[in-house]
């Protein structure tokens, strides 16, 4: 069998206009997963030993088991014992299984960032009689933030390519798109690697505006 | 004024200082040496509160603070009339040295930014470093960072001002910058000055008092003319002739 370049062509088209669906259920999934991130590392910090306990479960499980059960468990299994479960639509599904999973990854980059700002500086925001929220408000938060934001970039590109999970549960995004066309004509080659293609050029875009965000914000710390 | 009274503060089983009275006016200049990790920084650190110790009061004018009633609400007010130049300066870096003076008084005076922003200038006017107002803390050399941070202890208007070893991690030409602020004030006389520091003649040229910290305790004290001529300063002098 020949490569057909002519079907190639012809599905980048019908590819690419998915680019901003599969964006937006990126994007939307680390805005949520950067929330519950937040929430974890609170509960984690906190002197409450159930919350810690519950915190660090969480992160575990997510951690340790693999992508694809967690979102056939909350897509096929959870709707089989809950009914009001029932109501969540696949790209429901998609969205939520993302960002929980990588908020367990998020947490520990918010934690390294934490880390960072050095000891001297609470001490000296204490010092000058700033309040708890201050200090974290004013200090804290706005260097960890620099800090961690290298690795936040990560997270981000991995969950956009992490869409393309959506075809397990029939989310139709970038890579099912693909799948749908490749099948139908029975060209897996060109379609798969047309989709290939995008995902590469539209991901080394990201990075690049992400590494000039990261330059400009970083460029005093 | 500030008096301290029977302090006690322990790390586990080291108990680094072991019940100190002290007392000083405001105008006072008091220069506190001795051997590195026994006790000085701790002192200082307890005067600011960011060690908590296990017993003992701090008075300054009106305000008592003891371990007992040491609520977050009373640590902020007492933090209020101290302040601390620390030995790696510890500018905010994601602020201008404009911001890191500004923000004592916008953030825990809540003086209006304006007003603010007047002051801060004409502190950072004081240390000779307007030129540097709107630099990161980054682009500053260490002599220049902790004149930045002497001046973002001012702006907390402190009776009571604490320096921890101010100069130790500076190289030696910038010392001389840092010590020439630290003079001024002295000669300022509107409030106390606690220094702890391994400069002895500068020591000897701006106290009015030497202590001499050992083992947790003012082992010895005395003003520069005393220890000159006195006796009984053997702890000091042999400090002194070890360090100049």
């Amino acid at each position: 069998m020949r490569f057909d370049f002519n079907f190639f062509f012809s599905v980048i088209p019908k590819l690419v206009v998915k680019i901003p669906y599969t964006m937006w259920l990126g994007t939307l999934a680390f805005l949520i997963a950067f929330v519950i991130a937040v929430l974890l590392e609170i509960m984690y910090e906190s002197h409450n030993r159930v919350l810690r306990w519950i915190a660090g479960i969480y992160i575990s499980y997510f951690r340790s088991t693999p992508y694809i059960m967690q979102l056939f468990i909350f897509y096929f299994g959870l709707p089989q014992m809950f009914d009001f479960m029932k109501v969540v639509t696949a790209q429901t599904a998609l969205i939520v299984t993302i960002a929980t999973n990588s908020s367990a990854f998020i947490a520990e980059s918010i934690r390294g960032g934490l880390i960072a700002v050095d000891k001297g500086q609470r001490e000296a925001a204490l010092s000058i009689g700033l309040s708890r929220f201050d200090l974290y408000k004013e200090i804290v938060l706005p260097q960890a933030f620099v800090a961690a934001f290298p690795s936040l970039c990560n997270s981000y590109i991995s969950m956009i390519k992490t869409t393309a999970l959506g075809f397990a549960i029939g989310v139709i995004e970038m890579m099912s798109m693909a799948k749908l066309l490749s099948a139908s004509a029975l060209r897996f080659m060109e379609g798969y690697l047309a989709v290939g293609m995008i995902y590469w050029v539209l991901l080394v875009i990201i990075d690049k505006i992400l590494k000039q965000m990261e330059k400009r914000i970083c460029r005093h710390l | 004024m500030i008096k301290v009274s029977n302090l006690h503060k322990s790390f586990g089983s080291n108990h680094v200082l072991r019940g100190i009275d002290f007392q000083a006016e405001t105008g006072d200049v008091v220069v506190i040496i001795g051997p590195s990790g026994m006790g000085k920084s701790t002192f200082l650190r307890c005067l600011n509160y960011l060690e908590r110790p296990e017993k003992g009061s701090i008075v300054i004018d009106q305000c008592s603070i003891e371990p007992c009633n040491a609520t977050e609400a009373k640590i902020a007010e007492y933090r209020q009339h101290t302040a601390m130049v620390f030995q790696n300066y510890n500018l905010f870096k994601n602020k201008t040295v404009l911001e890191n003076v500004m923000l004592p008084m916008t953030n825990v005076r809540k003086i209006p930014k304006s007003e603010a922003r007047e002051k801060a200038i004409h502190l950072i006017q004081k240390v000779g470093l307007e030129e540097k107002i709107h630099s990161y803390p980054s682009r500053l050399s260490g002599g220049q960072q902790q004149r930045i941070g002497i001046a973002r202890a001012m702006a907390v208007e402190p009776k009571v001002m604490l320096f921890d070893e101010p100069t130790s991690s500076l190289d030696p030409e910038l010392v001389s910058e840092v010590l020439d602020i630290i003079r001024t004030l002295a000669k300022e006389q509107n409030k106390t000055l606690i220094v702890a520091t391994h400069e002895m003649k500068f020591a000897m040229e701006v106290a009015d008092r030497i202590l001499f910290i050992d083992e947790g305790n003012i082992v010895e004290e005395g003003s520069p003319e005393e220890i000159r001529k006195g006796i009984g300063f053997e702890r000091i002098r042999g400090f002194l002739q070890e360090f100049m």
